[in-house]
């Protein structure tokens, strides 16, 4: 991965490469997955907060923490799809990417430790929505250790797996030949991204709003080679993007969970604490000393804790914070470069189209 | 503001109907600042007690004669009634006990930390008091004038409410803590003053990690 890294740096930053785009970009390898072995997409999650925190805040959610769930819940889903073995590459991406083979976005409704909501969309490349549904659930009953002792267990981890068996199940109504047209449209659609004027007419919207191919380029259309090899540079750049994204999901994952630990036993207090309530338990009369002590105490206790977790939250930023500042960084840097070099392909290749075509 | 009919109708303790339309934050008013209690000016919950149950005696006596001169004079006050009052004003005491307040006030937030007890929290966003829902109690906060008020409804009817409010100088503050119970006839006041105070400036930077916990380095020195 370092030699990839290194490869894009350099064309990245080599100011006389561009020139010699059509040739010099390495070829792509050869496209050995099986047709259903469709590359996905996951765009960073909507953390699912407002503008104004402050009602957010209330009900106890901690926007700084959730944005940083948004980042790193859509990596264990990665990790999930990835230890299927069903898809082809499945990447992170901090937008969405409309010409991906299999786009999944997701916004986090809850979590707080206790529960998780998630909703996902995934759609693929056609327009063809395979899933648009809530996934819930509580945290499975661990003691926070694997079989072995010796790391931490995803306790929502059967959400994902969930989610992946959804994914699995769309994707085994469709045929062959509607996957292989996936593949086809995520490369007709990228390709009128970067050259419109010479793929614009490939693509049409069919009745139901799903894209149609109207006509497929010629066999070996240099013009589609040159858009193919621009895309498998595009996911080395995606790739070593991606690794900025995993290397915070390893910083952050022991904080992370000691976090989630935190909120899970406060949380076991406090229903016991409720239940204890309502069981009346050691009640005195109505307006004796006792009743009384007991409601403000209770009261008190909630609010005590409820600070103490705010004190874990920002504790958590603060050890997470370096982290996400330097990787926020890094993706800026990577970002503004290839931004930078798009629109210099894409005016070189419109130039390249207007020579071959004689316009 | 729609929201605080809705506390006041669970609540005994009067709630100042200006609350209720304009809570507008005043803008002069600021209570930053480290506060230590000052006792020379501050009641205390017995003497208060004492005379909170001679005035309602002084005045079911008055009652009392007035309907009929042959009424035994001490009725008013019955011993499960004094019984609550006690109840009030020692959870009056409790409550005002943290000796110092560290508060931090910026635009429209506000929090109020009291050493050992938890802290009271105002963010007056749009206007509208803040109004909170706990699984123990119902919170409100908001301005009535230049006061600053925390309100707190309980189950079986039991309201706390403090009102801040802080003298022009910025050098004093006084906190009425009133406690009310729909079992007593009248609520209960404790009036604490405080002094503001220069704090020590510490030698330390401190910073909490989840992991480390609360970790310090020597603070260096300007030169």
């Amino acid at each position: 991965m370092e030699g990839k890294a290194a490869a894009l740096a350099f064309l990245l930053l080599s100011g006389a490469h561009h020139l010699a785009l059509a040739t010099d970009l390495p070829d792509p390898p050869p496209n050995e997955r099986e047709v259903a072995q469709l590359n996905v997409t996951l765009v960073v999650f909507d953390p699912g907060i407002r503008e104004n925190e402050a009602p957010d805040r209330q009900s106890g959610v901690f926007p700084e923490i959730r944005k940083i769930e948004a980042r790193y819940l859509p990596y264990l889903l990665r990790k999930t799809l990835v230890e299927t073995d069903e898809w082809g590459a499945v990447r992170v991406v901090p937008e969405t990417e409309p010409a991906a083979e299999l786009l999944v976005s997701g916004m986090i409704a809850k979590s707080d430790g206790v529960s998780l909501e998630l909703r996902l969309r995934a759609v693929d490349s056609t327009g063809r929505e395979w899933l648009n549904q809530p996934y819930a659930g509580t945290a499975a009953n661990l003691e926070d250790k694997d079989e072995t002792g010796t790391g931490t267990v995803e306790p929502f981890q059967y959400l994902y797996d969930r989610i992946a068996a959804d994914l699995y199940a769309a994707r085994a109504r469709l045929d062959e030949g509607e996957l292989s047209k996936i593949v086809e449209v995520s490369l007709l659609r990228y390709a009128n991204e970067l050259a419109p004027e010479a793929f614009g007419e490939y693509l049409a919207t069919g009745p139901d709003g799903s894209l149609e191919i109207s006509r497929l380029p010629a066999r070996g259309d240099p013009m589609i080679q040159r858009v193919e090899r621009i895309r498998e540079f595009e996911y080395l750049f995606t790739d070593t993007m991606d690794e900025q994204y995993e290397a915070l999901f390893r910083e952050i994952a022991s904080t992370y969970d000691l976090w989630r630990r935190y909120r899970r036993q406060l949380a076991r207090y406090m229903l016991a604490e409720e239940q204890r309530m309502q069981n009346g338990d050691s009640r005195g009369s109505r307006g004796s000393y006792g009743t009384m002590k007991q409601n403000y105490e209770n009261y008190r206790w909630t609010k005590i804790q409820e600070q103490k977790l705010q004190k874990w939250a920002t504790g958590f930023n603060n050890e997470v914070a370096p982290t996400v500042m330097e990787l926020e960084g890094r993706v800026v840097e990577l970002k503004g470069g290839l931004e930078a070099r798009y629109d210099e392909w894409r005016g070189i290749l419109t130039s390249i189209y207007l020579l071959e075509t004689g316009e | 503001m729609i929201l605080w009919p809705l506390i006041a109708a669970c609540s005994q303790q009067p709630v100042p109907e200006s609350m209720t339309r304009e809570t507008v934050q005043p803008a002069r008013v600021n209570f930053t600042g480290s506060w230590e209690m000052d006792h020379t000016r501050s009641e205390d919950a017995y003497q208060e007690l004492k005379e909170l149950v001679r005035k309602i005696s002084r005045a079911s006596q008055g009652s009392a004669s007035g309907d009929s001169r042959s009424r035994n004079m001490s009725v008013g006050l019955s011993s499960a009634t004094v019984e609550t009052l006690v109840a009030l004003a020692r959870l009056a005491e409790q409550i005002t006990r943290p000796q110092v307040l560290e508060i931090e006030h910026h635009g429209r937030e506000i929090e109020v930390k009291r050493r050992d007890d938890f802290a009271f929290t105002c963010d007056f966003y749009d206007r509208i008091p803040e109004f909170v829902e706990t699984p123990f109690g119902t919170e409100l906060c908001g301005w009535d004038g230049h006061q600053l008020i925390f309100h707190v409804s309980l189950p079986d009817g039991l309201t706390v409410q403090h009102r801040m409010t802080v003298a022009p100088d910025r050098q004093q503050m006084h906190v009425a803590t009133t406690v009310s119970s729909t079992a007593a006839p009248v609520p209960f006041t404790l009036n604490r003053f405080y002094q503001r105070f220069e704090p020590l400036p510490s030698e330390y930077d401190c910073e909490y990690t989840l992991s480390k916990k609360k970790t310090c380095t020597t603070r260096r020195s300007g030169f």
